[in-house]
């Protein structure tokens, strides 16, 4: 009759010794909770892995949270500077991916939040920082784009002029005299060679470019003519490149849009970072030239215009560098 | 911990936040001796919770006795955290500010606190195994987990049970053969929740038991079976069946069928008891699929030294295998009089045995006579 009690003890061991669990999920909760864990261990290779597998609203969720946080980006630390009421954004820039590999991610993180087929208040929440991340991480590039401890946003045309920014706008000659008249004109050329189509391609997912060097301007100088006395006109003519695009659906801007539409969340800051209703606004971009060869009130030239490259409307999906300098030299998270 | 960092636990209890904490079995009067034993008892209870694993087991009650009280709590390490915050004096949550700090310092913890209390009753009438015992037994459980770094948020289980029961053991024959019944009904105030980090920017109330708990009330049986072998050693096989209970909004305690088998050695100075136990075996605790045999397996040993009566020893000493963690506890009784239990067990809190175990302090205490 010892049998039994050997038996049991040997089973005991034999317990004891080969562990008694389980090696991997075998039914959808697993599943789901291999994911979880993943993510609460920060272990984000391997969240990216378990959550892709899940393909559920649930799983898209997880999936673009496990991507944030490869790409470093947290947004509890966003959301800790809009609590208690001061609507600071200086988290969004400390969170701003650094790298393509956290760019890729955030974007894929993105297209995640963007396949939940019922998405809710957080995920569009979720989707309104991301978004605005990518965009000010577009703008960084473009305008050197930069926050202060007390989180004023400066940037190269935060003084309301181009000037400081690479993409300025330049005329061949400023200063006149009766030697720059030529048939009775002073003939001047202002050159403008665009943004560039890289900031449309990463807010867009589109780009492409226009060029006009018909354009012709005319304004008054300081010149006399010595026979009639009246004062030369200065003849600027436009060589102009502007860059544009669609904005596409699965784009930065795109999701930045339906996510400001659809979040009702009473969040203060979060009106702020509607970037596609401050960008896709209708309006133009003059520039206006003065010095002491030019009368006043100086040379004003309409980037966009009916005779080359005309103003897009509001809210029509398409953006071009007149509504981006607009945007830029109008540019505040406050 | 002052009378105010007092309050506010109690009130985070009541308050109960969290969600789909989905993984862990929650069965009701789970008890400290059990629990060391790898949550075995289906054929080796004999203690007050005998009741809550299998009726027909309280046949081997030889004695009698009354708790009153009992009072076990049990908690995970990190509910240790939680009272260290609650003693800094600053644990409100009431403000925003409060819950996202909470949320910072406590994410990827799983706070866990259960105490039951309540009376037992149990008496012998018939050394063949014609035993009669009942309770009335008040269990409360906060279970948080704060979790996802990027985007934290609590999930919460929270709930107050008050259970009544009463059994009888009938042998059969010689007394090799033994049925038992319980009858019992369960009243139950629970919440599920989530509350997420959006939710507290959005500036929305905290779930409370008070506020969105929900009620249930719902009664049941368990029947169940014993073998006990004549022979020296002692074998023991058991089943029992548990009927479920709708508590509507509140939830169902499911259905449970278990088989176990056991046995008992008596020498002079000391007792050994072994164990094994497959419970639900027809998969009704866990989500559809899961199937994880190991999940439901238990093991467990004890031995007792200088045995005080037939069912009660000076000490005893145990160890046990539970869902794929060991467990191990010790005990200290004064026959029925006082009773000081102390078990250090894993629960499974995952979906299958050994993804995610919860380890969790139990202690034990009771008067009786």
């Amino acid at each position: 009759m010892r049998q039994p009690l050997l038996a049991l003890l040997l089973f005991v061991l034999l317990l004891g010794l080969g562990g008694c669990k389980d090696t991997a999920p075998t039914h959808a909760a697993a599943l789901l909770e291999t994911c979880k864990l993943a993510l609460d261990r920060q272990k984000w290779d391997d969240a990216v892995t378990a959550c892709a597998k899940i393909t559920t609203d649930e799983g898209y969720h997880l999936t673009a949270q496990a991507y944030m946080g490869r790409a470093g980006v947290s947004l509890l630390d966003i959301l800790s500077g809009l609590s208690g009421g001061s609507g600071s954004v200086t988290g969004l820039f400390s969170s701003v991916p650094a790298t393509a590999a956290a760019t890729t991610d955030s974007k894929k993180a993105l297209d995640a939040l963007f396949s939940i087929a019922k998405p809710g208040q957080t995920v569009y929440l979720e989707g309104l920082l991301l978004s605005s991340l990518l965009i000010i991480k577009e703008l960084k590039i473009l305008a050197s784009l930069s926050v202060a401890a007390d989180g004023t946003v400066t940037h190269c045309a935060s003084g309301g002029s181009l000037d400081g920014c690479s993409f300025s706008f330049s005329l061949s000659k400023t200063t006149y005299t009766e030697a720059d008249v030529l048939a009775g004109v002073i003939p001047v050329s202002m050159t403008y060679s665009g943004l560039g189509t890289d900031i449309y391609a990463g807010l867009c997912s589109d780009s492409g470019s226009q060029t006009h060097n018909t354009k012709v301007v005319t304004a008054t100088s300081t010149v006399n003519d010595p026979l009639t006395g009246t004062a030369y006109p200065v003849q600027v003519t436009e060589k102009n490149t502007i860059a544009h695009c669609t904005i596409k659906p699965g784009s930065v801007l795109y999701y930045n849009k339906v996510a400001s539409a659809n979040l009702t969340s009473s969040i203060s800051g979060l009106a702020q970072l509607n970037f596609y209703a401050k960008m896709d606004t209708g309006n133009n971009y003059s520039k206006t030239f003065t010095s002491s060869s030019i009368a006043s009130p100086g040379i004003t030239i309409s980037i966009c215009n009916a005779d080359a490259i005309p103003v897009t409307e509001v809210t029509d999906l398409l953006l071009n560098d007149c509504e981006l300098l607009y945007f830029l030299t109008n540019f505040s998270l406050k | 911990m002052t009378m105010k960092q007092t309050v506010c636990l109690l009130l985070l209890w009541f308050a109960g936040w969290g969600v789909a904490l989905g993984g862990e079995y929650r069965r009701l009067g789970q008890d400290y001796r059990s629990l060391a034993m790898g949550n075995t008892g289906i054929v080796t209870a004999n203690s007050s919770s005998a009741l809550f694993y299998n009726p027909a087991v309280m046949a081997n009650i030889t004695t009698w006795w009354v708790d009153l009280p009992m009072i076990q709590l049990t908690y995970s390490k990190d509910a240790k955290a939680l009272v260290d915050q609650a003693k800094t004096g600053s644990f409100t949550l009431s403000d925003q500010s409060s819950q996202i700090d909470f949320m910072k310092s406590f994410v990827g913890k799983h706070p866990y606190v259960g105490i039951e209390t309540g009376a037992n009753l149990y008496i012998n009438l018939q050394k063949k195994g014609l035993t009669v015992g009942a309770n009335y037994t008040y269990e409360a459980v906060l279970d948080l987990e704060i979790r996802n770094p990027t985007m934290p948020e609590i999930d919460l289980y929270s709930s107050l049970s008050h259970v009544r029961q009463y059994g009888i053991s009938i042998p059969l024959g010689l007394g090799k053969w033994v049925i038992g019944f319980t009858g019992k009904t369960v009243e139950r105030t629970a919440l599920i929740a989530n509350y997420s980090m959006a939710d507290s920017l959005d500036k929305k109330a905290f779930p409370t038991l008070e506020s969105n708990g929900v009620k249930g009330i719902g009664s049941g049986y368990d029947l169940g079976l014993l073998y006990r072998d004549p022979s020296p050693s002692h074998m023991m096989y058991g089943f029992v069946y548990r009927k479920p209970i709708d508590l509507g909004e509140a939830g169902i305690i499911p259905e449970e069928y278990a088989v176990a088998l056991g046995l008992v050695q008596d020498w002079t100075f000391a007792r050994f008891t072994a164990a094994v136990d497959w419970r639900d075996l027809t998969y009704k605790a866990g989500p559809v699929g899961d199937h994880s045999l190991n999940r439901r397996t238990h093991v467990g040993t004890e031995l007792s030294f200088i045995p005080l009566s037939a069912n009660s020893s000076l000490l005893h000493v145990r160890a046990g295998y539970n869902q794929g963690y060991y467990s191990k506890g010790v005990e200290l009784s004064l026959g029925k009089v006082m009773v000081f239990g102390y078990t250090l067990h894993t629960e499974e809190t995952g979906e299958y045995a050994g993804q995610k175990g919860s380890d969790r302090t139990t202690l034990y205490f009771s008067l009786g006579f």
